[in-house]
């Protein structure tokens, strides 16, 4: 191959079969002359000649011409099917040196226009006409399942929307048996316990003084422990009065505010 | 209330419940359970007299003090009402807003027959009630009559 990227062999081959042409032209020009000149004079010379006396029918050139287009028929046919049968060998063999050669897919995509082919396929019709069923029963769910990534799939999934659709509280009281699991709840959990803890909590003795009914509201515990103190004021003078007449001299022990006993000397 | 210690009971008064009471806690009681009682006959004299009133709505008065009667008959619920608060709970409505506790030996609940003598004498001679500033152990006449003292007890509704 030259610089200038032409083949020279080609080159060559090209010339000669330039040259070939010409010459071929030429004689062929020269051909249809001649015999234009020469048919005015040679047609009844030769005219005769088609059909010579004294020749056998056998012999005569028409007779002889449907022979040999008889004996060539039967030659194309035979040729056709070996050339067929040849064919038939040699074409995959060359299909396949093609395609190991080409790229198809390349070929197909730059010079097919895919969209309009598309474009022209009933698609509606060829669905209608799958048999879904069939087609899912071939497929082996279970092995589908077993290679699905569940839990980026559960990742993905909006539960708070899902569970805004539902009516859970519906869905408890009609799905869930209640008092079984209130029972199965209480089985499990010590109520004893629990209420000791909330009463050790909550301080419940303050809480009940301080929510009582109306005997011992404030009022009530305050005439109470005022009467009591007036009582024990009462024992204290007695008390005085009692040991003054009795000349004993000993002391009664002091009671300060009304949370003191009402003394000793009226302990039962 | 016990186990967990959560009394109702305030830490002040704690002290002095199961001693004796005194003149002024008894008297209180005393005056509430009067108010009771005549609360009672009060209801009672509109009973009659809503009954009367019904029987002949025309004629209808109402009915005059029956001096004698009445006395008798304040004094009758009086007895009633004590013996039974005594008897049954060991207080009345005065005794249960005081916080006082009518006991007899070994601070028990009194007898029926105990309960109706302490009643009818301290309605029938209510002054003995004053006895009790004089007392040692704070008994008044009745309380001596039937061998019963009264006692602080607060506590004793919540047991």
């Amino acid at each position: 191959m030259t610089s200038s990227g032409v083949d020279p062999a080609r080159e060559r081959w090209v010339a000669l079969a330039d040259t070939s042409l010409g010459v071929a032209s030429v004689m062929g020009r020269v051909t249809v002359r001649v015999v234009r000149r020469t048919r005015v004079v040679a047609t009844p010379v030769l005219r005769p000649l088609a059909r010579p006396p004294l020749v056998p029918d056998r012999w005569q050139p028409p007779t002889l011409a449907d022979a040999f287009r008889a004996r060539g028929g039967l030659v194309r046919d035979r040729l056709t099917i070996a050339f067929l049968a040849v064919l038939d060998r040699l074409l995959p063999v060359l299909v396949e040196q093609v395609l190991a050669r080409v790229d198809l897919t390349d070929v197909v995509r730059r010079h097919v226009d895919l969209d309009a082919i598309v474009a022209g396929v009933d698609l509606d019709g060829v669905v209608a006409r799958v048999d879904v069923e069939a087609v899912v029963a071939r497929v082996d769910l279970d092995a589908i399942a077993a290679g699905l990534d569940v839990d980026a799939v559960a990742a993905r999934l909006d539960v708070d929307a899902v569970l805004d659709r539902l009516d859970l509280t519906d869905l408890a009281l009609r799905r869930l048996d209640l008092v079984e699991i209130v029972n199965a709840v209480l089985a499990n959990v010590d109520l004893a316990t629990i209420a000791q803890q909330v009463i050790d909590e909550i301080d419940l003795p303050d809480i009940i003084r301080e929510s009582s009914g109306a005997l011992t509201s404030d009022t009530v515990r305050g005439a109470r422990m005022r009467s009591a103190a007036a009582d024990q004021a009462i024992g204290r003078v007695r008390d005085r009065l009692l040991l003054r007449r009795h000349g004993n001299g000993t002391e009664l022990p002091t009671m300060t505010g009304a949370a003191e006993p009402p003394g000793p000397a009226d302990r039962p | 209330m016990t186990g967990h210690g959560a009394s109702v009971l305030p830490d002040e008064a704690e002290a002095f419940q199961g001693r004796p009471a005194g003149l002024v806690s008894r008297s209180v009681a005393a005056v509430i359970d009067g108010g009771v009682v005549g609360g009672a006959l009060l209801a009672a004299y509109l009973g009659v007299s809503a009954a009367l009133f019904a029987i002949n709505p025309r004629g209808f008065t109402f009915p005059q003090s029956l001096g004698l009667f009445s006395l008798a008959v304040a004094w009758a619920l009086a007895v009633v009402y004590l013996t039974i608060g005594w008897w049954i709970a060991g207080r009345t409505y005065g005794c249960a807003v005081m916080g006082l506790r009518v006991v007899g030996r070994g601070d028990r609940n009194i007898r029926f027959l105990p309960a109706l003598v302490r009643a009818g004498l301290s309605t029938f001679f209510p002054i003995g009630l004053a006895w009790c500033a004089v007392d040692r152990k704070a008994r008044a006449v009745h309380d001596l009559v039937t061998r019963s003292h009264v006692i602080y007890d607060w506590r004793h509704r919540e047991e």
